[in-house]
């Protein structure tokens, strides 16, 4: 073999430059996916984020009725706040000395038990808590304090009120404004607690046979230093949200109360339940069994990757142009068809099945069509009007009459010998 | 990525349930990690400088053929691979994949067996290699370009009708001179009277000088002209049976150069459209029909009109003396009649005309179903488009051109028969 045909034969390895644009299109499902990813990620994020937005006096909630800027203004005063939705984490930092514990709202959704773990770790480092509005949960934290409802409810009570009590941040708070809620003390001259704020105005009168005897002290603002814990309950939230903490003394009165001391643990806690749940059927599984299970994730990683890598890109194949033949004839018989031209169809068929008997019967091309069919009709035995009718002049009106005029033609052509 | 790397996972299995937890299976996870990061830099890189395809002998389609892909590590290190050698499915690869361990400098020889599904000249496609260490947890590859071209040639299916018409070819000897006295036939040889000779062939001064009665013998005539025209254009892509138009003609165009060139004649083939793609000629050839078929081979037909002036031009210049011109196109009214026909007196000056066209057997069995009307319309215009080659027909035959129409498969019997006719009437 010579050297020129050798190399006109064989064919080597070729190192041909892969253009840029065909790496791109390679790379553009790598591209693709770390797209995908890259949102999926921010939508994760934004999704997490928005939680709790509208929770009221939420410590991130910056909307109209969360508390953000009461935490924030906090932190600015040299307060080192903490913040929290777990339970275990509060109790945990509330352990601290010098700490103030704040349960800004959702009170009612902890268990006693709860309750008592936070007071107890409270009590043991003399730390203080500050409840705002919790309502009838208060009477959870403390029997010295509840609800007053010893008022007469057509009362109008003043916009604004005034402190009423010898409290120093209710004095120099001043005038705040006024909520719908008052507290009282539960047992006439409790010690060691002192009320703010009372409801004053035109119809605000204290009526007999309640739970609150007449005379007990109320107010919005309740500081109890007699309990074993100390507690004070602010009993208006529109103090500490962020639309109205702005407004008379509010923040004066809110930002004093919480900064008695220089921890502040901001206790948020969420109806989450799953601490109360039964428990399912996973935690009777084995945890060997659980860890081999989650190592089979990885391992299904692998035999997708393993199974999936192609082995070099597809062969292509270089088809030759193929057309295809009788879509012209489909085409011109739905033309005719759709436009009822039975007629010329019938004239087609009666020609070539006229020149076909006439090449069978040896007919010559200038044989004239009356003799062609008077040669039909003495071939076939039928009647030479019949024979005339089929392939001169019947004219069918419906498709049926068409159909049954060429079955005719074609059985009379089958006919000949 | 391997299942030795699936495995080894799997094997991690084991310490991972044993000591539940994430240390445990963050610690199994970092070693596989590990593991597989070192193997990958292991790896010797798919690269093989030697890398080289040496096509098979040509077949013609329906047989099998190889190619043989020859690996060479140049590189100092060990190499295992896998290859594969890719073709285009129409190719017929039956085995593209194997396995190899190269010793530095080793070669080894890899055997692809083809069986072709399509003729033409097939083209192979990439070569990828997979490399991994002797670990084998992680693997590399990369695909090489290392062209190589089977050429399949046409099936020539038609070639166990050339029994048949050599031997009526070889019937005439001695019958043409009866049929057509003197003229277009070549005196061959004296032989003795047998029972059954035409009397009028008796050479009476022959047999006068012998003491038995003493026949000439005629040999049809030789050394004519016959040019093939194969029209590769749009209305031979046309789909019709199995193949396209154009299988049909290479067919039709195969079995009469291979009649035509073993009576004597000379053969030259055209395959042109909008211009001449292939010609091939019987002349001073050992084997025409092979030598036709290789340069048929890589020709397709494409999607263009014919230019039938720049192919009269190429049969005039194939051939000054007068021949038979085969035109092997479509009998499509249009392209008939405002391309062909203004260029036919040129030729017809000179030389004699034969067209021949594939008929499509779709349309015969479209004509025949009349069941509904909407069959009947359908019939009514298949019938319509066979009437309309009919009486082109007849206008070439009004002109002197013979024309031949059949379906595929019979179109080279056909041919051939006509072929023979106009041999043994002496109108070559």
């Amino acid at each position: 073999m010579s050297a020129g045909l050798d190399v006109a034969l064989r064919g080597a390895r070729t190192t041909a430059a892969v253009p840029l644009s065909a790496r791109l299109r390679s790379a553009g499902v790598w591209i693709a996916a770390a797209v995908v990813i890259l949102i999926t990620v921010i939508v994760t994020m934004l999704m997490t984020s928005d939680r709790g937005e509208d929770d009221p006096l939420h410590y991130d909630s910056t909307s109209r009725g969360g508390g953000k800027a009461m935490v924030e203004t906090l932190r600015e005063h040299g307060v080192e706040v903490t913040t929290t939705e777990d339970g275990e984490e509060a109790k945990q930092s509330a352990g601290r000395s010098d700490t103030t514990l704040l349960i800004p709202a959702n009170s009612e959704v902890l268990s006693p038990g709860d309750i008592a773990g936070l007071e107890s770790t409270l009590a043991e480092n003399g730390n203080g808590l500050v409840l705002i509005d919790p309502g009838s949960t208060v009477e959870s934290f403390t029997d010295r304090i509840t609800v007053n409802d010893n008022l007469r409810p057509l009362g109008s009570p003043d916009a604004v009120s005034q402190p009423n009590c010898p409290v120093p941040s209710a004095q120099a708070a001043g005038a705040v404004s006024t909520g719908e809620v008052e507290y009282a003390e539960a047992e006439k001259g409790t010690s060691g607690l002192s009320a703010c704020y009372p409801l004053t105005g035109p119809g605000v009168e204290e009526v007999d046979g309640t739970e609150v005897a007449p005379g007990s002290a109320r107010g919005q603002l309740i500081v109890d230093e007699g309990g074993d814990v100390p507690l004070t309950v602010i009993g208006n939230p529109e103090w500490a949200m962020n639309q109205t903490i702005d407004e008379e003394g509010n923040a004066s009165l809110v930002l004093s109360e919480l900064s008695g001391s220089s921890h502040l643990v901001v206790y948020y806690p969420q109806q989450s339940g799953a601490e109360d749940t039964p428990p399912s059927t996973l935690d009777y599984v084995p945890s060997w069994f659980i860890a081999g299970a989650v190592w089979l994730l990885p391992c299904v990683l692998i035999v997708l990757l393993v199974l999936g890598r192609r082995f070099g890109p597809l062969a292509l194949e270089r088809l030759p142009a193929v057309v295809p033949a009788v879509e012209t004839v489909h085409g011109r018989a739905a033309l005719s068809a759709r436009s009822h031209d039975r007629l010329g169809a019938l004239h087609t068929l009666r020609t070539a099945a006229l020149l076909r008997i006439a090449k069978r019967l040896a007919l010559g091309p200038e044989t004239r069509a009356p003799d062609i069919l008077s040669q039909i009709a003495y071939k076939t035995g039928r009647d030479p009007a019949q024979i005339e009718s089929v392939f001169v002049s019947a004219a069918p009106r419906t498709d049926a009459e068409l159909t049954d005029l060429v079955h005719l033609l074609t059985r009379i052509e089958s006919e000949i010998p | 990525m391997t299942t030795r790397l699936l495995l080894l996972a799997l094997i991690g299995l084991i310490p991972v349930m044993l000591m539940p937890g994430w240390v445990s299976a963050v610690v199994v996870a970092a070693v596989i990690v590990i593991a597989a990061v070192v193997d990958f830099f292991l790896v010797p890189p798919p690269r093989l400088p030697g890398l080289q395809r040496t096509p098979g002998p040509m077949v013609r389609l329906g047989d099998s053929t190889h190619c043989i892909l020859s690996l060479v590590n140049d590189s100092p290190r060990r190499l295992r691979v896998r290859v594969r050698d890719a073709w285009a499915p129409s190719a017929g690869a039956v085995d593209t994949r194997s396995r190899h361990d190269l010793a530095p400098g080793e070669q080894v020889q890899v055997r692809t067996v083809l069986r072709p599904t399509r003729r033409g000249a097939l083209h192979a496609d990439k070569v990828t290699i997979r490399s991994r260490s002797l670990l084998g947890l992680v693997e590399r590859q990369k695909s090489f370009d290392v062209p190589a071209i089977v050429r399949v040639l046409p099936p020539f299916v038609s070639r166990r009708e050339l029994p048949s018409k050599t031997q009526k070819l070889r019937e005439l000897d001695g019958r043409s001179a009866v049929m057509i006295r003197g003229m277009g036939t070549e005196f061959d040889s004296l032989r003795d009277y047998v029972d059954g000779d035409d009397v009028r062939s008796i050479d009476w001064r022959a047999s006068a000088r012998s003491q038995d009665l003493v026949v000439k013998t005629w040999r049809p005539e030789r050394d004519r002209r016959v040019v093939i025209v194969v029209d590769s254009s749009r209305l031979s892509a046309r789909r019709c049976g199995d193949g396209t138009v154009f299988d049909a003609a290479l067919e039709a165009s195969l079995l009469l150069t291979a009649l035509a060139a073993g009576a004597g004649d000379r053969v030259d083939v055209i395959v042109a459209d909008a211009r001449v793609r292939a010609i091939a000629s019987s002349h001073r050839s050992k084997d025409p029909v092979h030598d036709l078929s290789v340069a048929l081979t890589p020709v397709h037909p494409e999607l263009y009109d014919a230019d039938w002036e720049q192919i009269a031009s190429a049969v005039v210049s194939t051939s000054r003396q007068h021949a038979l011109v085969v035109l092997v196109t479509a009998l499509d009214e249009g392209s008939v009649s405002e391309e062909i026909l203004p260029v036919l007196p040129t030729l017809l000056a000179r030389h004699r005309l034969v067209l021949a066209a594939v008929d499509d057997p779709d349309l015969h069995e479209l004509a025949g179903h009349r069941e509904d009307a909407e069959e009947i319309f359908t019939a009514a215009a298949a019938e319509a488009e066979l009437l309309r080659s009919r009486s082109l027909q007849t206008r070439l035959r009004g002109i002197g051109v013979q024309s031949v129409t059949d379906s595929p498969e019979d179109l080279p019997g056909a041919l051939a028969d006509l072929y023979i006719n106009l041999k043994a009437t002496g109108r070559l």
